[in-house]
């Protein structure tokens, strides 16, 4: 715990892991090393070929004449290894970060100097990554989220893992985003301000929530839609070959892109997927998965904006579904790979979904949520509690017009939406940050409209569309008011200004 | 509200031109009772030219094959053919430049007590509803076109993506007072993530 700040008003500055250059320069060491072998390789094997199975490999030509010119080469290798590994070295000696009551810096560079910085009031969030290396190596990188840059703004790489573990349990609990705890607000120099807060003492505790089987998830990508359709190109490739042997080849070829990026995909899913872990923690919520990256992300709950619970047509015979959330400041997922970040469940039973559910929204009343829950994942048409398109909407949307549909509680607004693959969106009043209706002619002349609620970037939408035009205003204003209202009572931990304000 | 802009409200008395049968103000999406406030009647002067600036852009760059194949350059060319591009450019312009005035009029925003309403479109209309605590930022933007009469866009922002509400052709005292106003509305309601 060497490198944890001291809680002195003056701020150290402290360097990352030793080992990160070795770490970060792995890679391009390794590329180095195989093109420069591959090269001598080459050269070998051509020689040797060339010269046939008889002659030794001392007689070859390149090998005698160039006795010299192999130990120049040797040497301009190592000598680029060694210039390399000192611009790593001179980089990782320059770089440097603290952590003050407001900030985090970090300082890089040696010709250029870099300062970036977080404000701790801004974060929204701090995770663990382990990457396969570093995690061999007892390493962790700790990444800021910040709500207004969309990604990772500041990430300290590495630390050892108990050092981020401590570094980060510190953070979130000065943060206060576990409760109203000290505010971040400068102390008077000097002063012994930072009283112990009653998580920071207890520490990581970590209480198991759920897990997902290995089976369970392996079964949920392979009950994909583009697992069916491989299989059916699978199953067609014989087929194709009887019907004409000569196109029969050059039609596999072109399904073979398709073959290996299913494979990828699913590859992807599995790895990250693996041994996915829900724990309840102080400040909400943390995941942790993968195989080979390990990821441990926590999610205070009051940076959860809204839930989305769906399920996939081939999953209804497992009773299977997903929950993803819209967290503030994760921005949206860049791809596949980010896809996880926002997942708190990837594929569980629905006494899990509750469970989940539960833990994301703790404002909601349970025994309401499950009903909700239960409506909007399964029902259709207009009774319940759930109000629907009317019928007239069928001219525009005949299949789903029955489910599309929202129902308000006190404290909750779910939207249901998917015949197919059945969806819903739960949205917290409070965590509503702008509403629009919209008309388009067709639905003017059919007297509908459509009714957006604006969250923050996330897998998750909340829209309810061909809504018949008076319920949509209705909703509209009703979601005004109720955003309005539990804003003013939401304002409380979750809300980092107001701690600061207290104890200014 | 006190500090209404003194341009009429939409759809109100004094609207629009007589003859304006297009209902600005629709019952189905618009809340009831409010009055909105319409951008600076010299937007339409920056629409309209924009638009006709955009439209010889694209005749020009659809064009350029009829005036060679009409001037005799590029001999033996289907002079018809080469004419429906550009003839299609400037159908599509003189069609904006007509809804132009109606466009313009169906622009409205309104500040409420505890949300700014924004008003778009005349075919596919939008009002979108933005509460004060909300906003992360607001953005007044002018174009060349915009300064040289007067005016600015006023964009706000919030967390969600889906919120990008604007508010274009505001005069400038306008864009002013509202950013001001916005902004201090903005820390009175400020309401965390």
């Amino acid at each position: 715990m060497s490198a944890l700040p001291a809680p002195a008003a003056a701020p150290q500055w402290h360097r990352v892991h030793p080992l990160t250059p070795v770490v970060k320069g792995w890679l391009a060491m390794l590329v180095i090393a195989g093109a420069v072998v591959n090269i001598l390789l080459d050269d070998f094997l051509n020689a040797f070929l060339g010269r046939g199975d008889a002659v030794p490999p001392q007689d070859f030509d390149p090998a005698r004449m160039g006795a010299i010119f192999w130990w120049a080469l040797a040497g301009i290798v190592v000598v680029v290894l060694l210039v390399f590994a000192a611009a790593v070295l001179v980089s990782w000696w320059f770089t440097r970060y603290q952590v003050t009551p407001e900030h985090v810096r970090i300082r890089s560079g040696v010709l250029f100097r870099q300062e970036r910085q977080a404000r701790l009031d801004r974060v929204q969030a701090i995770d663990i990554h382990r990457p396969f290396l570093p995690r061999l190596l007892g390493l962790a990188e700790l990444k800021f989220e910040v709500a207004d840059a969309g990604q990772s703004a500041v990430s300290l790489s590495y630390l050892t893992h108990p050092q981020a573990r401590a570094l980060r349990g510190e953070l979130l609990g000065r943060l206060g985003l576990a409760g109203p705890g000290p505010g971040p607000s400068a102390p008077p120099p000097g002063a012994p301000v930072r009283r112990p807060a009653p998580w920071a003492v207890t520490g990581d505790q970590e209480r198991p929530v759920l897990a997902v089987p290995v089976p369970r998830l392996i079964g949920s990508v392979l009950a994909s839609g583009s697992a069916v359709a491989l299989a059916v190109l699978l199953a067609a490739a014989p087929v194709a070959l009887l019907v004409d042997p000569r196109t029969g080849p050059a039609m596999l070829a072109a399904w073979l892109p398709g073959l290996v990026s299913f494979g990828a995909i699913s590859y992807r899913r599995v790895e990250q997927g693996h041994h996915f872990r829900l724990l309840r923690v102080p400040e909400g919520m943390r995941v942790r998965y993968g195989l080979f990256d390990v990821r441990s992300q926590t999610v205070p709950a009051g940076r959860i904006q809204a839930v989305g619970v769906d399920q996939p047509l081939l999953w209804r015979p497992f009773g299977w579904y997903r929950v993803r959330v819209n967290v503030a400041g994760y921005g949206p997922a860049a791809g596949e790979s980010d896809a996880m970040r926002s997942t708190l469940l990837p594929v569980g039973t629905l006494p899990q979904v509750h469970q989940v559910l539960h833990l994301a929204l703790p404002g909601a009343r349970d025994g309401d949520l499950a009903a909700l829950l239960r409506e909007g994942l399964h029902g259709l048409g207009g009774q319940g509690r759930f109000t629907t398109s009317p019928r007239r909407a069928r001219w525009l949307d005949p299949l789903v017009h029955r489910r599309t549909g929202f129902a308000a509680t006190g404290d909750v607004l779910a939207v249901r939406s998917g015949r197919l693959s059945r969806r819903t969106a739960v949205l917290p009043h409070e965590k509503t940050q702008s509403v629009a209706v919209s008309q388009g002619p067709l639905e003017r002349a059919l007297r509908l409209a459509d009714v957006h609620l604006h969250s923050t970037p996330g897998p998750v939408t909340v829209a309810v569309p061909h809504l018949d035009a008076g319920d949509a205003r209705a909703l509209a204003a009703a979601q005004a008011v109720h955003a309005a209202g539990a804003r003013r009572l939401a304002d409380g931990p979750s809300h980092a200004q107001t701690p600061r304000q207290e104890t200014a | 509200m006190p500090e209404r802009s003194a341009h009429g409200p939409v759809g109100g008395p004094g609207a629009g031109t007589p003859g304006d049968r297009v209902p600005l103000s629709n019952p189905a999406i618009d809340p009831e009772g409010l009055a909105w406030t319409r951008v600076s009647p010299r937007h339409l002067t920056v629409v309209v030219l924009s638009t006709l600036l955009s439209t010889l852009f694209w005749l020009a760059a659809l064009g350029w094959p009829a005036v060679l194949a009409a001037t005799g350059v590029w001999a033996g060319a289907p002079l018809g053919l080469l004419l429906l591009p550009p003839a299609a450019a400037l159908a599509a312009g003189l069609l904006s430049v007509l809804l132009a005035p109606r466009r313009v009029r169906a622009i409205g925003y309104a500040e409420r007590g505890e949300d700014l309403l924004v008003r778009r479109g005349l075919l596919y209309q939008r009002v979108t509803v933005i509460p004060y605590g909300r906003m992360q930022y607001v953005d007044v933007s002018v174009s060349p076109l915009q300064r040289s009469f007067g005016l600015a866009t006023v964009k706000l922002h919030t967390a969600a993506v889906g919120s990008h509400a604007e508010i274009p052709g505001v005069e400038h005292a306008e864009a002013s007072r509202l950013r001001e106003r916005l902004t201090a509305r903005g820390e009175a309601l400020l309401a965390g993530l």
